[in-house]
């Protein structure tokens, strides 16, 4: 039965593997070392807004504000940089400035009662604004501190980003699988009314949530400055949402909520990021990404549409046979 | 902290007399309606006490304020003797209250333990971690201590619904309660499983549990409970001891009148066919034939869950049939869908009529002439002076209390409501009428009137009328023939006149014509 | 006269109209002070040009939005069926011929996002977020992501350009044409009441014997079409395309109808409303040039209209039961 349930998982691991191979044909250059640390590096950033995305959809919700999020809070960091503030305070004020703009999301989303899609349309129009005004010409970041954590490598092999974007994924997987506030997540997500007879505050929890996902979407701020070192809002996250969720979808994530773990989700990104390096490697115009991204959300959620039914119609033979 | 799993308060300590709950006065107002108008409820430590009243008596909303999920507007609540007020569930359930749903509230997405310790404050450990195997091993001694086998590791969506209550059981025992209230809790549990889960209660009660058990089903009333309190428009008409007093009685209190007087219909002359159903299969049921004819109110009754609302709606399209048909005045209908079928002269009122009867947000005028207002028209646009003229006529007739014909729906009282959606069937002049439940939360006059609609429309209007229903005395008085269904079949047909409401549950029950052995639950 | 005002004003969509009559009005005072300009008879030929597109698939939009939907795919199916159009022209496909094999790709992509939606039962806004994404792409694809240029026949270009009078655009007159015909279908014939219920609950429309599933299939074919007349007019308007053209106008087109009174939620707002929504961003928009207000805070400022518009039309209903 546990296999079963864990097939989710694997299929994007699977589908990343296949993809690899291909492109390994295409173009030698693609399985060096290099390019796989190149990819290692890629993966990061759209990995750990995944899981904050995520999250997000656990609950049966969506934010499409991802992105705009994203070129704010660099902006804010570019911003801090130049100001010389140590890197300390400037991460935890840019993890702070994520929480508070996704409590408010929260908020707008649970207390006023309005639709999450209008509320996170909205919100990337409001927040897109913001940071362009804040940001009339580019910051460049230049603090060592910054630089050796978008370039370092642990044992000169494995890049930092990489690192982070593991240590992100493990710590959400612990907290959705270990804590009574992952717990709750699962069960809004899973049963929203049984969840309210279970006497949890279905409200209260989705806020934590948009403000938890607010504080991923932080740290991939930060990784991107350091990475791209040049900030420009304009630049930053304008099609981010797509890709996003196509690394959910991919990644096992069901978007009626309470179904999907992180490790799906890691896989996903990988697959997306190993697409993403393969497609530009194999000299085909980039274009066609955008085009397969949109092709894959399809193609997920059709794989989802025949997988539910085929649970539907084993549910309805099994009632037969009672 | 950690709390140890322990039955709670001892049974023989104290006095039976001692209450353990006891509610005064309760008032309830909703805006434009009053619920509960002094109501109370005084339960015994240890004792099961039942709670019965009609539909819109004030059960439910009397148990949500009891736990926290509703504000009363007055009235006090003790419980062990302190006066209380809950905010939500969750602080009732830390007092010693668990509340088990008519709709069991299982997670598919979570496992046994998860289900039974979901946001159990108890189980956190070092740095929030939840301690799974201590949560485990504890699921499993609960699960042991009530004397079911289910594997702790299995998920939601894989449990029977037997097995769905045990777990919701296991949840409240897990909570240490002292007093569990179970709504229906046998409305979805096949008959068979019934008694099973009574010997279950029982036991549950010997380790001095106090239960509130509240239940239409009259039978299992006087199997289970101690004493019943009977509510009426939201007041408290009796509590009687069960020993000591009759179904009939206990009937008769609940509804507040002689039964006989407020059913008016007469038997009609039948002629010729109306609606002949053969083999008729689908989700839920199998094997129905049964003829219609002119002029006939034919009853359904069955128990929830025996398959009368899955055949309604497969008669009106709403879902497939997997095999058989159906022939309307003797000619087959092909396309089984609801627009088809409506065009054909078939109409329904629903059961929930909220969210498949009638559009709330929108105008008296619009619903009623949601189906019709085509028929009507100059050229190619509606008519619609002439369909407000038609809303008017049916406003009148059903005499529909709105403010005007543009007022919404949502507005006006459950009698109304339903007039609303009887006037919209009635204005395309339909051949076959599907009530189900048609007073179900309908106050009392609304109620009388919407029975005396039933006998004009058959008496005048040569309607045929299938009336489906979970209400005995509603069936007996209404119907010319009653159809019986258990577990998906019918059972039996029968003449409703002279016909006695014990055989009728029984057959209901599954319980068989010959069996003549006289048993104590079924009076 | 009190009376009739107060009564007037009790009413969702006339009060809305009212409302946004007044914004209007405020706002033509407010900016013609910035610049003559802004009222003249030459700027709303401007405007209405520019947002003739925009204004068509708001038409559809509204519809969409009225059954509880929603079409996000709207701006790249107008984009990509531009560039479908502008290429067959250039392979000398005569014009008509063109324009009606592109509307029909069109209507074809409307009815795989409705045919998903409503047999397949997958969420609106994943679906056409699904579809936005893959044919952005594919107009990429076109030109390798270059700009399209230059159609060997110039006269089409006359429509897209051309004037009534001299001042009304005939796409603008397009626009007027469609929301009058979908006016009198909602007022007029049983339509506008059997999506008004389906919006407001499906299940209760389903049964009372309306078609759900055939009016949701029908709905975004219709929008898919639209959009793609839009590209058409877009086309011939600006005599060539960009593969980025047409980002954007899913939001706008929403904000337009949210702003209009129609609910998010469905079943509630008219076409009348959608329309007045049009032109009221339109004069925003333009007003907003005219004084010189950047890009960014434009896009902030209609950020927070779609929120005001939104949390405007949420609490009505509960200030109504508080009055109770």
């Amino acid at each position: 039965m546990k296999s079963g349930r864990r097939s989710h998982e694997w299929a994007p691991l699977l589908s990343m593997i296949l993809l690899f191979l291909l492109f390994t044909l295409i173009t030698p250059r693609f399985a060096g070392l290099g390019n796989i640390k190149m990819i290692g590096k890629q993966v990061a950033i759209n990995g750990i807004l995944g899981v904050s995305l995520f999250l997000i959809v656990l609950t049966g919700g969506i934010d499409i504000s991802i992105g705009s999020t994203l070129s704010l809070l660099c902006v804010l960091t570019g911003f801090l940089e130049s100001k010389k503030i140590p890197f300390a305070i400037v991460f935890l004020q840019v993890l702070i400035c994520g929480a508070v703009v996704g409590y408010l999301k929260g908020v707008l989303v649970t207390k006023i009662k309005l639709p999450d899609l209008i509320v996170t349309l909205a919100a990337k129009n409001l927040i897109r604004g913001i940071a362009l005004m804040f940001s009339v010409q580019a910051y460049i970041i230049t603090s060592p501190a910054m630089l050796s954590l978008g370039s370092g490598q642990l044992a000169g092999v494995i890049p930092v980003p990489f690192l982070c974007f593991a240590a992100v994924a493990a710590i959400t997987a612990v907290i959705l699988g270990k804590t009574r506030f992952g717990r709750r997540i699962y069960a809004v997500g899973g049963n929203s009314e049984a969840a309210v007879q279970a006497g949890i505050d279905v409200g209260r929890t989705k806020r934590s949530v948009y403000a938890f996902s607010g504080i991923l979407i932080g740290v991939a701020a930060i990784l991107y400055s350091s990475l791209y070192q040049n900030i420009l809002a304009s630049k930053i996250g304008s099609d981010t949402v797509n890709t996003l969720l196509a690394v959910v979808l991919l990644g096992g994530a069901s978007m009626s909520g309470g179904r999907g773990r992180v490790l799906g989700i890691v896989f996903g990104a990988l697959t997306m990021a190993v697409l993403n390096n393969g497609m530009i490697l194999a000299r085909s115009t980039d274009y066609w990404v955008t085009a397969l991204t949109g092709i894959l959300i399809l193609l997920s959620m059709l794989v989802q549409f025949l997988q539910s039914s085929a649970v539907f119609r084993k549910k309805l033979g099994g009632e037969k046979d009672r | 902290m950690r709390r140890r799993l322990d039955w709670p308060g001892k049974k023989g300590e104290g006095t039976l007399a001692e209450y353990i709950l006891q509610m005064k006065d309760i008032d309830k107002t909703f805006p434009g309606a009053t619920v509960l108008n002094h109501a109370g409820l005084d339960v015994r430590q240890g004792e099961i006490m039942g709670l019965i009243g009609e539909n819109g008596a004030g059960k439910s909303t009397l148990l949500k304020i009891l736990t926290g999920l509703y504000t009363r507007t007055s009235g006090t609540i003790l419980f062990k003797g302190r006066e209380v007020t809950y905010a939500s569930i969750e602080e009732s359930a830390d007092d010693g209250i668990a509340f088990m749903h008519q709709e069991l509230n299982i997670f598919p997405n979570m496992t046994v333990t998860e289900n039974i310790f979901l946001d159990r404050k108890d189980y956190v450990g070092k740095f929030g971690m939840i301690q799974k195997k201590r949560m485990e091993e504890d699921a499993r001694k609960v699960l042991e201590t009530l004397g079911v086998e289910i594997d702790v590791n299995r998920m939601g969506s894989e449990l029977s619904i037997h097995e769905q209550q045990m777990v919701e059981i296991a949840k409240a025992m897990s909570m240490n309660a002292e007093l569990i209230i179970m709504d229906e809790p046998t409305a979805a549990l096949p008959e068979n499983e019934v008694e099973i889960f009574f010997q279950f209660i029982r036991k549950l009660n010997r380790r001095g549990i106090t239960i509130i058990y509240v239940s239409h089903k009259m039978v299992e009333i006087e199997a289970i409970c101690d004493r019943v309190t009977i509510l009426r428009n939201g007041t408290v008409v009796d509590v009687v001891n069960v020993g000591e007093t009759t179904v009939e009685q206990m009937v008769n209190k609940m509804v507040g009148r002689q039964l006989d007087e407020y059913y008016v219909h007469t038997p009609t002359k039948n002629d010729g066919v109306l609606l002949r159903v053969s083999d008729f299969n689908g989700e839920n049921f199998e094997q129905v034939s049964f003829e219609l004819m002119k002029s006939e109110v034919l009853g359904i009754y069955g128990l929830a869950g025996s398959g009368t609302l899955e055949l309604a709606e497969t008669l009106f399209g709403y879902r497939k049939p997997t095999r058989g048909g159906v022939t309307l005045n003797g000619q087959a209908i092909k396309k089984t869908d609801i627009p088809n079928m409506v065009k054909n002269g078939i109409a329904y009122v629903p059961l929930n009529r909220k969210k498949d009867g009638f559009v709330r947000d929108m105008s008296v005028f619009e619903n009623i002439s949601m189906v019709g207002c085509g028929s009507y028209r100059k050229g190619i646009f509606v008519d619609w002076a002439k369909n407000r003229d038609i809303c008017d006529k049916y406003m009148e007739a059903l005499s529909i209390k709105a403010v005007s014909r543009d007022t919404h729906v949502n507005l006006l009282s459950g009698g109304n409501q339903q007039k609303v959606v009887l006037s919209k069937w009635l204005s395309i002049h339909p051949k076959v009428l599907i009530l189900n439940e048609p007073t179900r939360g309908v106050d009392v006059g609304a109620k009388a009137e919407i029975y005396n609609l039933i006998d004009r429309l058959v008496k005048t209007e040569e309607l045929g009328i299938l009336l489906i229903s979970s209400e005995a005395p509603e069936v007996l008085g209404m119907t010319d023939r009653v159809m019986i269904m258990h577990k998906g079949r019918i059972c039996a047909t029968l003449k409703t006149e002279g016909l006695q409401q014990e055989r009728l549950l029984k057959l209901a029950s599954g319980g068989k014509e010959e069996q003549s052995e006289e048993r104590q639950e079924i009076t | 006269m009190k009376v009739k005002i107060k009564k007037a004003f009790s009413n969702y969509n006339l009060r809305r109209y009212m409302i946004l009559t007044g914004i209007l009005i405020l706002m033509l005072i407010g900016f013609s002070l910035e610049s003559k300009v802004y009222v003249t008879p030459a700027n709303f030929t401007n405007i209405a040009a520019k947002f003739a597109e925009i204004g068509l698939i708001a038409a559809s939009m509204s519809l969409v939005m009225l059954t509880g939907d929603i079409d996000l795919s709207v701006g790249s199916v107008m984009c990509f069926c531009a560039f479908l159009a502008g290429t067959l022209m250039q392979s000398y496909v005569p014009v008509p011929l063109a324009v009606l094999i592109s509307l029909a790709v069109a209507a074809a992509i409307g009815f795989l996002n409705g045919f998903m939606i409503a047999v397949m039962k997958m969420q609106p806004v994943i679906v056409t977020l699904g579809t936005m994404t893959a044919f952005r792409g594919l107009c990429y694809v076109f030109k390798q992501g270059g700009p399209m240029r230059g159609l060997p026949d110039e006269s089409f270009f006359r429509f897209g350009n051309g004037t009534l009078f001299g001042v009304i655009p005939y796409s603008f007159i397009l626009v007027i044409v469609v929301f009058v015909i979908l006016s009198a279908a909602m007022k007029k014939t049983r339509f506008g009441m059997d999506i008004r219920a389906i919006g407001n609950n499906a299940s209760a429309a389903a049964f009372s014997g309306i078609k759900v599933r055939k009016y949701k299939i029908g709905l975004f074919t219709f929008n898919g079409f639209i959009s793609g007349l839009a590209g058409i007019v877009i086309l011939s308007r600006m005599q060539g395309i960009e593969a980025a053209l047409g980002d954007g106008y899913e939001f706008e087109a929403i904000t337009m109808c949210l702003l209009g009174g129609i609910s998010i939620n469905g079943g509630k707002g008219t076409m009348l409303g959608s329309f007045i929504g049009i032109i009221v961003i339109g004069y925003l928009k333009s007003g907003m040039n005219i004084s010189h207000i950047s890009a960014y805070y434009q896009s902030a400022i209609l950020g927070a209209i779609i929120l005001l518009s939104v949390i405007a039309g949420n609490l009505e209903p509960v200030r109504k039961k508080k009055e109770k």
